[in-house]
């Protein structure tokens, strides 16, 4: 195969290479081509194998599947789940539009309140601990050691694994018998039910949160800090910057941007997570624990699809938000 | 290199950091190799009179339907969202035509939208379509965020891929199909086999959309029937840690298998945390 320069360069004359077909005068000597457009000489994009016309039959006959597809099981969903929450649909009937029925009645209902407050008390404790472990772990991965790569594929594991296994493994570790939390605390004598009390059963489930989770952090984190020349902490070294100020300057301007898109993912997907919550209490004990995916589906066992979709509905504006902000912070790609 | 690192502080560091991930993972192990009386009994870290009873027991208990459906489900999905996510990904990043930048933000809306917004509607068109309670139905929907992933993964792996080896086929003459067949999709076979890990095991571990459209016993999938292990009035702890470590062998192994390609696209948010 010969290896062809792209258009991009400015294409200096090479004899020999048909590369150099690309250039107008040579054009005589490339026969193979057969479409002028391939030899038309280009500034702005690479490989242009069709006319313009051809081209966009082609690009949108490629991405008219996935078009159709996404429209159907992700867009027309949402604009249903819109209007469901309007209304006081069942399972098997239409039903109709109830204005914010759905909505005042979640106002009233303690899980509610208790799902809301725990955007705070179990998602947003999780973010924070996920963030500070994440970082710590980033930079004990970041000293010079042997076999980084084996001590990586380790702290991955908890995040490799499963979502279910890992949350009912946790179940299993906080039982108050039985689970290995309470067998160590059993050499000192102590007893803890974690999943009896409000506050414990929160705590459980921001553990198990932050274990399943925060090798996603580490990775993100490890990945920025090894893109930060080495140099620089030499030199700050030199000047006398301690660790803080080498933190604080050189460490965290190189790393920021990553962390704001770790941290919007992580946020959406905490919030989302469904597992966690209903493997280890099921929202309990009584709501205590409760998140708003484990609301909506609790309310869809009940077939009550009207207040579900109202409860699934409530952390859209959230979730909103929380994608502009990564089309800010997050570059190109998520723009 | 050396600058006032202590090799202690490392090691401490390494050491702690492995008990936190290994000793729930080893206890996970323990507790699917003992009786269940041990486990309630005589409670023990160690893995006491330990037996493959567990294993044993699952399987015979007709396991073995649940993993076939998780790995159908899995696998139909993926191959979908492959074929998919490869056309439109590769015609966004090369390709031009009108709309194009809409499709990729469409690509990108579908990643980031949370499954508790779709799954009340499509559990209605489901049973409408006669699909509730299948592993077809289940397939369609498990789409909802399998050809999402995929595609947005395969955009940023396009969007790394140098086009010279396009170029030069379509200078030497090749058409579209010919380039695609023998060039991109062996030169992105990295990137492919990587999509197609993350969406099988994507598709393998979910657990909250097969519990609300998979309800009976024959078509259940590995986390729904292992849940109803757990909820049941028995909580049979070693039964249900058994085929926690049955599914999750596979997913490991392909896993580290990608290992390097995983860990790239975590940086772009390629990959669901």
């Amino acid at each position: 195969m010969t290896k062809a320069v792209g258009g991009a360069f400015p294409a200096p004359p090479a004899p020999e290479t048909k590369a150099h077909a690309m250039t107008k005068p040579v054009l005589t000597e490339a026969p193979v081509i057969r479409r002028p457009t391939a030899v038309r000489p280009r500034t702005k994009r690479p490989a242009e194998p069709h006319k313009p016309g051809e081209r966009s039959r082609v690009g949108l006959f490629f991405v008219a599947p996935l078009v159709l597809i996404l429209l159907a099981l992700v867009g027309f969903p949402t604009v249903a789940s819109l209007w469901y929450s309007f209304t006081n649909v069942t399972v098997g009937s239409p039903g109709t539009f109830v204005g914010l029925a759905n909505y005042i009645a979640l106002f009233g209902d303690q899980a509610f309140i208790d799902a809301v407050s725990n955007l705070v008390l179990i998602i947003g404790v999780s973010l924070l601990i996920k963030f500070l472990l994440g970082l710590t772990v980033a930079s004990l991965l970041n000293r010079p050691m042997r076999a980084r790569g084996i001590w990586r594929a380790i702290v991955i594991l908890p995040w490799a694994m499963p979502g279910f296994v890992a949350f009912m493994g946790w179940k299993l570790m906080f039982e108050s018998r039985a689970g290995a939390l309470n067998q160590v605390l059993g050499w000192f004598h102590l007893h803890v039910d974690f999943l009896a009390s409000p506050e414990l059963a929160r705590m459980s489930v921001v553990m198990a949160t932050v274990w399943r989770g925060f090798p996603f952090w580490v990775i993100g984190i490890l990945a920025a800090m090894q893109t930060i020349p080495k140099e620089l902490y030499e030199a700050a070294e030199m000047d006398g910057a301690g660790p803080w100020r080498r933190f604080t300057n050189i460490t965290w301007p190189g790393i920021r941007a990553t962390v704001s898109v770790v941290a919007v993912l992580s946020a959406i997907w905490t919030t989302n997570g469904f597992e966690n919550v209903w493997l280890i209490t099921q929202g309990g004990p009584s709501s205590a624990t409760m998140t708003f995916p484990v609301l909506s589906y609790l309310d869809l066992t009940n077939f009550q699809l009207g207040s579900a979709s109202a409860a699934a509905m409530i952390t859209l504006p959230l979730f909103v938000l929380l994608i502009l902000w990564l089309g800010r912070t997050g570059g190109k790609e998520y723009k | 290199m050396t600058r006032g690192y202590n090799p202690w502080v490392t090691r401490v560091g390494l050491l702690l950091m492995t008990i936190l991930v290994g000793f729930p993972v080893y206890f996970m192990v323990t507790v699917s190799l003992k009786q269940p009386r041990d486990i309630y009994r005589e409670p023990s870290l160690l893995p006491s009179n330990a037996t493959l009873d567990n294993y044993v027991q699952l399987f015979q208990a007709g396991f073995m339907q649940n993993v076939l459906n998780s790995f159908w489900v899995a696998a139909g999905t993926t191959v979908i969202s492959l074929i998919l996510g490869v056309l439109a990904a590769y015609a966004i990043v090369r390709l031009r035509f009108p709309g194009q930048a809409a499709v990729s933000k469409l690509i990108l809306m579908s990643y980031l939208t949370p499954l508790i917004l779709l799954f009340i509607p499509l559990s209605v068109v489901i049973q409408q379509l006669n699909l509730g309670d299948s592993l077809l139905g289940i397939g369609i929907v498990y789409l909802a965020f399998t050809v999402p992933l995929s595609a947005w993964f395969l955009l940023g792996f396009f969007r790394g891929l140098s086009p010279e080896m396009e170029e030069a086929a379509f200078l030497d003459g090749a058409d579209l199909r010919q380039t695609l067949q023998h060039i991109v999709i062996p030169v992105s076979a990295p990137g492919i086999a990587t999509a197609a890990i993350l969406t099988f095991t994507m598709a393998w571990s979910e657990l909250f959309l097969a519990l609300v459209f998979l309800t009976s016993p024959g078509t259940q999938t590995i986390p729904v029937a292992l849940q109803n292990i757990i909820k049941g009035d028995v909580q049979n702890y070693g039964l249900v840690m058994a085929g926690a470590i049955v599914a999750t062998i596979p997913v490991l192994i392909l896993y580290y298998l990608t290992q390097r390609w995983v860990v790239q696209g975590v940086a772009a948010g390629a990959t669901k945390g």
